[in-house]
């Protein structure tokens, strides 16, 4: 008789710190909501966009989990009894009482423990009156509050389009290849197909434009190649001249097309696209041979191979015509043009296998824009 | 209502007669109900007590009301710097036998009383005191190779007088250990004074009060209390209680760390829980609460604990340290 109505009371503090637990849970998961959400906010206006539907599966997350761990944890019956001793008036003895039945203490006295359950069962009524009018408040309203806040403040913030400050820097970053007021009229960033095929056009000029070098190159060597024939000078490409204009004696034929075919004396030095080291001998050099050329007709020659060229890469043609015509060795020319303040003005490169990074893709359409511009 | 009705009647019946033994307490010794209460536990706890009070304030005439009520055989012993032990515990005398034969035969002293209270314990000299002390521990006296038994129950009370310090040896803290409680007599409220003169002015009340227990009973109810349960975590609160008390102990409070140089003994341990037994049937329960534990714990600790000398500089004494140590130590219960 003197357990039920014990237990009665241990049933109803159990209930009642469930309840407690459930409410404490939902306070702890008011206040991470609202952090969640604050979160998601600072990290959508600072670092990158947050979508919604992420914010709340988190929110959720975190409630199933707070939800979850006060219902697993089901307040024991030493918890029950100590909580009675505590706040119902229970002067130690539920505690003891359990303590006894549960075997923990050598009973040095049943009478003492007659005389305990006695007492418990009679002090039952009395603490069931005061967990009745125990109301304590669930302390509910202001994490209830902030949430609401925080659920308006990130419902604004998370509408609003996303922001990618880091490429925005990236753009704002001077680019060596084009100036910061270039870049600031470059229009905004397409998809990356969209710059692939940029690059790849790109790509496509830059082979016609390497194939218009290689023509160059073969029209140098037959300069030199001329040149190494002892009769040219320096500034004269021996063995050039205009379709229906007579050659040099002992010089190349030219091809219809304007190059300068291979002839014997060229194979002979150079071989090659240059006849450099045919002609950069110091012999060579003392040897001022007559021009038979006139001078016009090298501004023919330099004339029909900038027509030939792309305009884009004229640019490039004259760096190359301004080389020769200071006597560089191809050699350092080639270096010159790893330089980085050349290659500034080379557009990257592109592969179909790696398309382009933003910051790429938007140098590229800088460039070509610039391109386009000067053209 | 339970199963054991001899359970009930234990419990209960002691429950009763501590509760009428206050009660008619209360009725003699006016105004000090406080001080009854520690009193009627300390004897039923099988403790001593020492009781500090200026002059005038009643210690005897509660000596002598208690042992009155609880039919004990009581004795006094007024100490005086001239004391002797032999005084106190007794001595053998040269007797000689109706058939002439003389022998030396052991005649017992005041402390072979069962309430023997010693007046001015402070004024008797270590010699007596130690003598006295020793027999409150051990309770028997040896004299000339021979053991006398002390009579159960056997309670001493001890007064001292907080002034008039000249000419005194104030006792030294392993002695002041043996004794439970350090009661002090507060001055009574303005009202006890006007019932006092009801109650007192013409007659000796303790002289005339008709006992309503006996040693038997007194035993009975002492070895009852040794029975009452003592739960776990009142076991954590009396250990922390005395952990409180410690400077050096991290359980301890600021309070404590600041002004106790030395703290309770594992005798005050042990006091505590005794006395709270007695508290707890008092109250009628079987089982000790934290309540208990805290109604006695300044009696219990005042004279167990030595403050450090900047303290008692400052003016502070035992009990407002105790207090506040008590006050942490409560809040974490």
């Amino acid at each position: 008789m003197n357990n039920t109505i014990v237990e009665s009371l241990q049933i109803a503090v159990r209930r009642r710190l469930w309840r407690e637990q459930f409410v404490a849970a939902a306070r702890r998961a008011l206040w991470g909501s609202a952090g969640m959400m604050l979160l998601a906010v600072v990290v959508h206006l600072a670092a990158r966009p947050v979508r919604v539907d992420a914010v709340l599966l988190v929110i959720i997350a975190l409630w199933t989990l707070m939800i979850a761990w006060a219902g697993l944890r089901r307040p024991s019956d030493s918890a029950c009894a100590l909580w009675a001793d505590c706040h119902l008036g229970g002067a130690s003895a539920f505690s003891t009482l359990l303590e006894m039945r549960e075997g923990m203490q050598a009973v040095p006295n049943a009478q003492a423990v007659q005389w305990l359950e006695h007492w418990a069962a009679a002090r039952v009524p009395h603490s069931l009156r005061l967990l009745g009018g125990r109301h304590e408040s669930a302390r509910l309203s202001r994490p209830l509050l902030c949430v609401l806040v925080c659920t308006a403040l990130a419902t604004i913030v998370l509408m609003l389009p996303g922001t990618a400050p880091s490429t925005r820097q990236e753009l704002a970053a001077p680019s060596p290849a084009s100036g910061a007021d270039r870049l600031r009229d470059a229009e905004p960033l397409a998809s990356v197909e969209l710059v692939s095929a940029l690059a790849s056009a790109l790509r496509s000029a830059d082979s016609r434009r390497a194939t218009g070098r290689h023509d160059d190159n073969q029209t140098s060597a037959a300069w030199t190649g001329k040149r190494d024939g002892g009769s040219g000078s320096r500034m004269t490409p021996l063995g050039t001249a205009l379709p229906g204009e007579p050659t040099t004696p002992g010089g190349p034929p030219l091809d219809p097309a304007g190059g300068v075919a291979p002839t014997a004396g060229a194979k002979q030095t150079s071989g090659g696209a240059s006849g450099r080291d045919a002609g950069d001998s110091h012999v060579d050099r003392a040897d001022a041979g007559v021009s038979q050329v006139p001078r016009s007709t090298i501004q023919v020659q330099r004339r029909e191979s900038s027509e030939r060229l792309p305009s884009p890469e004229r640019q490039s043609d004259m760096d190359q015509l301004a080389t020769f015509d200071e006597g560089l060795p191809m050699r350092r020319r080639a270096t010159d043009r790893a330089d980085p303040g050349l290659a500034a003005a080379t557009p990257p490169p592109a592969t179909d296998a790696a398309p382009l990074t933003p910051t790429k893709a938007a140098y590229v359409q800088a460039w070509m824009k610039a391109s386009r511009q000067r053209r | 209502m339970t199963a054991d009705p001899a359970a009930d009647s234990a419990y209960a019946d002691a429950h009763r007669k501590l509760q009428d033994l206050r009660a008619l307490l209360d009725g003699v010794i006016v105004g000090q109900g406080e001080l009854v209460t520690h009193l009627i536990t300390a004897v039923f706890a099988g403790g001593h007590v020492l009781i500090e009070g200026l002059p005038g304030l009643g210690k005897t005439h509660l000596a002598k009301a208690l042992a009155a009520a609880l039919g004990l055989h009581w004795a006094r012993v007024q100490c005086t710097p001239d004391l002797m032990p032999a005084d106190v515990t007794g001595a053998e005398i040269y007797a000689t036998a109706a058939g002439g034969a003389s022998t030396f035969e052991f005649r017992p002293g005041p402390v072979f009383a069962q309430l023997v209270l010693v007046d001015e314990i402070n004024r008797a000299t270590p010699r007596t005191q130690s003598a006295l002390l020793e027999a409150m521990q051990e309770r028997q006296v040896t004299h000339a190779g021979i053991s006398h038994r002390l009579p159960s129950p056997f309670c001493v009370l001890a007064t001292q007088n907080p002034i008039e310090l000249e000419g005194t040896y104030p006792l030294p803290e392993a002695q002041l250990d043996r004794f439970m409680f350090k009661l002090t007599v507060p001055f009574p409220a303005r009202a006890s004074l006007r019932a006092l003169l009801d109650v007192s002015l013409d007659a000796e009340p303790a002289d005339t009060l008709q006992p309503i227990a006996y040693p038997a009973d007194v035993l009975r109810i002492t070895e009852l209390c040794r029975t009452v349960l003592l739960g776990e975590r009142c076991k954590e609160a009396a250990v922390d209680l005395v952990v409180a008390t410690q400077p050096d102990s991290s359980g301890s409070n600021s309070g404590a760390r600041r002004h106790i140089r030395y703290g309770a003994s594992p005798r005050a341990l042990q006091a505590v829980v005794r006395a709270a037994r007695v508290g707890a049937v008092m109250a009628g329960r079987s089982h000790v609460d934290i309540e208990d534990l805290a109604a006695v714990a300044l009696p219990v600790l005042r004279h167990r604990i030595l403050l450090r000398l900047e303290s008692e500089l400052d003016g502070l004494d035992a009990d407002a340290t105790l207090a506040s140590v008590i006050d942490g130590w409560r809040r974490q219960y």
